[in-house]
C-alpha cells in the first residue's frame, strides 16, 4: 500500500513551497501549513486524497492558494474527497457535491445540477433612493435615453445627438 | 419588499428588462440594482434550512 513515493522536491514544487524549503514548520503561515499538509498527504502518491476542511481559518489569499493546489491535484488525476462548510468552495472545486445534514446525504450531484434542481430562480434586488426620482439630479427614467446622450456628460446634462 | 428593498424573482430572460421598465413607469428612484444568481449556498439553505 505504501510502496509508492513521490520525490520530495516534486512535492514541494507542486505546492509552491520552494522558497520555504529551509523554513521551520512553526514559522510557516496558516496557508503555507495547509499547503504543506497537502504535500504530506501526497507522499505515498495516493489515488484518493482526503482533505478535511483544508481552508478553514485561512485568509482569502491563503484560501485561493490552497484552492489552486487542489486544482493541481485534480489535473494530476487524483480523486480529491474534500469536506467543507464553504459552499463557495464546493462550487469552485467540486465535480460532485454531496450535501450532508444531520449525518445523512440529502442531495448529491454536480454543483450545476443541484443549483438547477434546488436553487430556485435568480432575484433582482432593487435598492430605492430615499427621495422621489424627480427630486434627484438624475433625469427621469422616461427621459433617460442613453442611445441619444453624450455618455461623457451623463447624468448631469441631457444633450441629445 | 424587505428592508425597503424590492425583490423581483427572475424566471425568464426578459424579466430583468420588464422589471426595470415597470420601475420607470412607477417612477421608483433606483439607487442600486443587483442580480443575485442562485448558488450552492442557496441550495444548502433551502435543503438544510436557515440557522
Amino acid at each position: 500500500m505504501f510502496n509508492s513515493h513521490l520525490d520530495v522536491d516534486d512535492l514541494i514544487r507542486m505546492v509552491n513551497l520552494e522558497e520555504k524549503r529551509k523554513e521551520l514548520f512553526a514559522n510557516l503561515s496558516s496557508g503555507l501549513k495547509q499547503r504543506l499538509g497537502i504535500a504530506v498527504a501526497l507522499v505515498n502518491d495516493p489515488e484518493v486524497v482526503f482533505l478535511d476542511e483544508p481552508t478553514s481559518g485561512l485568509d482569502p489569499k491563503a484560501r485561493h492558494d490552497t484552492w489552486n493546489a487542489i486544482r493541481d491535484l485534480k489535473k494530476e488525476g487524483k480523486t480529491v474527497f474534500l469536506t467543507t462548510h464553504y459552499m463557495e468552495e464546493a462550487q469552485e472545486l467540486a465535480d460532485t457535491v454531496a450535501i450532508i445534514n444531520h449525518g445523512k446525504i440529502i442531495a448529491k450531484g454536480s454543483p450545476e445540477e443541484l443549483i438547477v434542481k434546488y436553487g430556485g430562480t435568480g432575484v433582482l434586488v432593487v435598492k430605492k433612493v430615499e427621495k422621489p426620482f424627480e427630486a434627484s439630479y438624475a433625469p427621469s427614467f422616461q427621459e433617460w435615453k442613453p442611445w441619444k446622450m453624450e455618455t461623457s456628460t451623463f447624468p448631469y446634462t441631457k444633450k441629445t445627438m | 419588499m424587505e428592508n425597503g428593498d424590492i425583490y423581483v424573482p427572475l424566471h425568464k430572460e426578459n424579466d430583468v428588462m420588464e422589471a426595470i421598465l415597470a420601475l420607470g413607469e412607477e417612477k421608483v428612484g433606483v439607487k442600486e440594482l443587483e442580480i443575485r444568481k442562485p448558488s450552492l449556498e442557496r441550495v444548502f439553505l433551502s435543503l438544510a434550512g436557515k440557522r
